[in-house]
């Protein structure tokens, strides 16, 4: 009987340490520090329901792009993180959505790339020139809603 | 065991059920602390033989610039021609490879064809080189090949040339310099009349339509980088894998046009932008829809990528290298030598 009775013990230590363990695992995995980003893209009060937008930081060596839905909305996030690292970035709205196949060799040399006809006024379609910009927070960020001039 | 004395015989009765699953158990647990370990030796001889191919390719490299005084063009076009998709460095330095009779029967100038490079035809585009197309069918050149990687060994499987086994798709890529250095061109915008996306920049040492010498490396040959890994799939939010190797799926012979303001690209290098391992298919100049000029250096191996240095030596750079060191060892002129990798 006295066997058995430190047996049981054994395995419950075990068992309360594999548990703990696991625990530790899971909370040291969670998290992480990054900060969400979501929010709407409009042009002058429209929502644009084509294209992505662009976050980027230069130092950091971010540009995520993160495709906008059919009412404007977006959220961001990469395969590996919910969100971004805090930062100030560079923001800009691209007119065509992102990703998609490799574009087939030019047919005709002759030929100019048809640049896609959107409502997004071109200074905000490049970092360089749109002067957007948000501000990244550790943990829940308040949406970032961008409403451009047309 | 126990040992019963039954009717003053000794007798062996054998294992209890208990016994036989403890020793098992045992067993188990000393297996499952050895999978792990022969797993990673296996990774590690991989990637010794990974790193040893991008050694050869620097021992060709160097050969070549013992054999013509300059290094190959990172990827390039023929001379005097109108709009044509040449070869990149993977032909230049395949009699250096033990590859001397695929070189010799390589089309380089575009004979009866306009292209070098550019062999399949798949797509409606006339005068592709369709005979470079059969030569490369099928031919698996070893020193392009990482064991570690993932990713297909060939790519243009189809019925037309080079047909259903294709043709090799380098997992080492071309360094033309990187995002900082002062020839960085920005394409980002979709605004630009261009169809490559992303930055462009020439600040490396196998440059496109460029032959390089020794000399022109400022920095000096051990603090620039030649070559880089691609050895893995990048990974979209959703969590698919992609293929981004810098072919575009066009095999290791692509190379580029003459230059060109409308479609500039330069198959076979990269334009280095991100972190080291980084494998974001959504960030720009990564997954893009055209050609996209920053796909990353990264490779299978944890923790990290291998890069081959100007001087033929093949450093494991990790993953938290900070940026503007990476930076400085991909630009040959930018005054800032990396000592002590």
């Amino acid at each position: 009987m006295k066997e058995i009775k430190v047996g049981s013990s054994a395995v419950g230590l075990f068992g309360w340490c594999t548990a703990l363990g696991f625990c530790v695992l899971v909370v040291g995995c969670s998290g992480g520090d990054v900060g969400h980003v979501s929010g709407r893209v409009a042009v002058g009060g429209k929502p644009v329901t084509k294209g992505a937008i662009v976050f980027e930081n230069p130092q950091a060596g971010i540009s995520v792009n993160a495709e906008l839905a059919d009412d404007g909305t977006y959220t961001v996030r990469s395969h590996q993180r919910e969100g971004l690292p805090p930062g100030t970035y560079q923001v800009a709205v691209r007119p065509t959505a992102f990703g998609g196949e490799e574009a087939p060799l030019v047919t005709d040399p002759n030929a100019q790339p048809s640049v896609a006809k959107s409502d997004i006024p071109e200074k905000y379609q490049s970092v360089a020139t749109s002067g957007l910009t948000a501000t990244v927070k550790k943990g829940d960020n308040p949406p970032f809603d961008f409403d451009l001039k047309p | 065991m126990f040992q019963v004395r039954n009717r003053g015989r000794l007798r062996i009765t054998g294992f209890t059920l208990v016994e036989l699953l403890v020793v098992i158990a045992i067993i188990g647990i000393l297996i499952g602390l050895l999978l792990p370990a022969v797993q990673a030796v296996r990774e590690a001889a991989r990637r010794m033989q990974c790193s040893n191919n991008l050694k050869q390719m620097g021992i060709a490299l160097h050969n070549y610039n013992t054999a013509h005084k300059v290094f190959p063009a990172g990827t390039r076009s023929h001379a005097g021609s109108q709009w044509v998709w040449g070869h990149a460095w993977g032909v230049a330095i395949l009699p250096f490879i033990e590859q001397t009779a695929l070189y010799e029967k390589f089309d380089k100038v575009g004979t009866g064809s306009r292209h070098s490079g550019l062999m399949h035809t798949g797509l409606i585009y006339a005068g592709m080189n369709e005979e470079n197309g059969r030569l490369l069918s099928g031919v698996g050149i070893p020193a392009m090949f990482c064991p570690s990687s993932p990713l297909p060994r060939f790519v243009l499987r189809g019925s037309v040339p080079p047909g259903p086994v294709g043709a090799a798709s380098p997992m080492y890529t071309a360094i033309t310099g990187a995002i900082d250095d002062p020839t960085a061109i920005n394409k980002d915008s979709q605004t630009h009349l261009h169809r490559a996306r992303g930055i462009q920049s020439q600040g490396g040492i196998l440059l496109p339509r460029r032959h390089l010498s020794f000399q022109d490396i400022q920095d000096g040959s051990t603090h620039t980088i030649l070559l880089g890994e691609q050895s893995d799939y990048c990974v979209t939010p959703t969590g698919t894998q992609r293929d981004c190797r810098s072919d575009y799926g066009h095999s290791f012979a692509m190379g580029t046009t003459p230059s060109d303001a409308i479609d500039d690209r330069w198959f076979n290098t990269t334009t280095v932008r991100y972190p080291v391992n980084h494998k974001d298919w959504n960030s720009t100049g990564v997954g893009e829809q055209y050609y996209a000029c920053n796909r990353p250096i990264q490779s299978a191996h944890p923790g990290g990528a291998q890069v081959l240095m100007g001087d033929a030596s093949v450093t494991f750079l990790n993953e938290s290298i900070a940026l503007k060191t990476w930076f400085n060892l991909c630009n040959r002129d930018d005054g800032n030598p990396i000592e002590g990798l």
